[in-house]
């Protein structure tokens, strides 16, 4: 990219893998760049709200009768939540790429997985609850 | 609607540079929370110290730097739109996933600790 004399330099990453992303395809509509940015941050709300109910149930679900389950679906999420805040980084980076490209928004999978978490840790839930004493 | 291009793709851009800002300083107010509950858990816990005085002296800098960081962030979107430039945050966004997974995994070692 050409500058005229007197203008700053444009802001180059360091990064390398960041530099091919920004020289691939053209710059789309900042509207979509920034669509984009703040759904990658809710997502990793998301991730983060998953992270602090999982600490939370050890912190405070802690009968002796129900501890095994309560720590094992504690730890289901906070590993859920881990995993989600990296697939939403990944899934960033997928939707700017196709931006870029001009191609269609890929599907998204990162909803499905967490579709599925939440219902394999709620039928744990459940059963933490009818099976304590 | 005025000539200046400039200008024109400012105003196109609307709420937009603000409202993405607002959700990073959200996000990191939440990230500074996150990190407050796996350090209180991990006083509460009895874990050894370094496990809960990391998380909480991350959280106090979380907390502390939520507000500049969201400020710089809309000042360059504000300018990267001037300058007609491209607004994409690869760096930032890559480096707040690895502290939200690390955050996981730093909340995961109690757990694992008790539920041994």
């Amino acid at each position: 990219m050409s500058t005229l004399p007197g203008t700053p330099t444009p802001h180059v990453p360091r990064a390398r893998w960041a530099r091919q992303l920004l020289a691939t395809g053209s710059d789309p509509d900042p509207r979509f760049s920034l669509a984009n940015e703040r759904t990658f941050l809710a997502w990793i709300r998301t991730s983060l709200g998953m992270i602090a109910l999982g600490v939370g149930i050890a912190t405070f679900v802690s009968t002796q009768a129900s501890r095994g389950f309560s720590m094992l679906v504690a730890a289901g999420l906070v590993v859920l939540g881990g995993a989600i805040s990296t697939m939403s980084w990944f899934r960033w980076l997928r939707v700017e790429q196709a931006m870029r490209l001009g191609h269609g928004i890929p599907p998204a999978r990162t909803g499905l997985y967490l579709a599925i978490g939440i219902l394999v840790l709620a039928l744990m839930s459940i059963a933490v609850i009818f099976t304590a004493p | 609607m005025t000539e200046d291009p400039d200008l024109r793709s400012e105003m196109r851009a609307g709420l937009q540079p603000e409202r993405t800002s607002l959700a990073w300083s959200r996000t990191l107010i939440v990230l500074a929370a996150v990190f407050g509950i796996v350090s209180a858990h991990g006083f509460l816990a009895g874990q050894p110290w370094p496990l809960f005085a990391a998380p909480a002296c991350l959280a106090g800098v979380i907390l502390a730097t939520s507000a500049p960081i969201s400020r710089r962030r809309l000042d360059s979107i504000t300018r990267q739109i001037q300058r007609s430039r491209s607004v994409t945050a690869a760096v930032p966004a890559m480096v707040l996933a690895i502290i939200t997974t690390s955050a996981s995994a730093l909340a995961l070692i109690p757990i694992l600790m008790i539920a041994r």
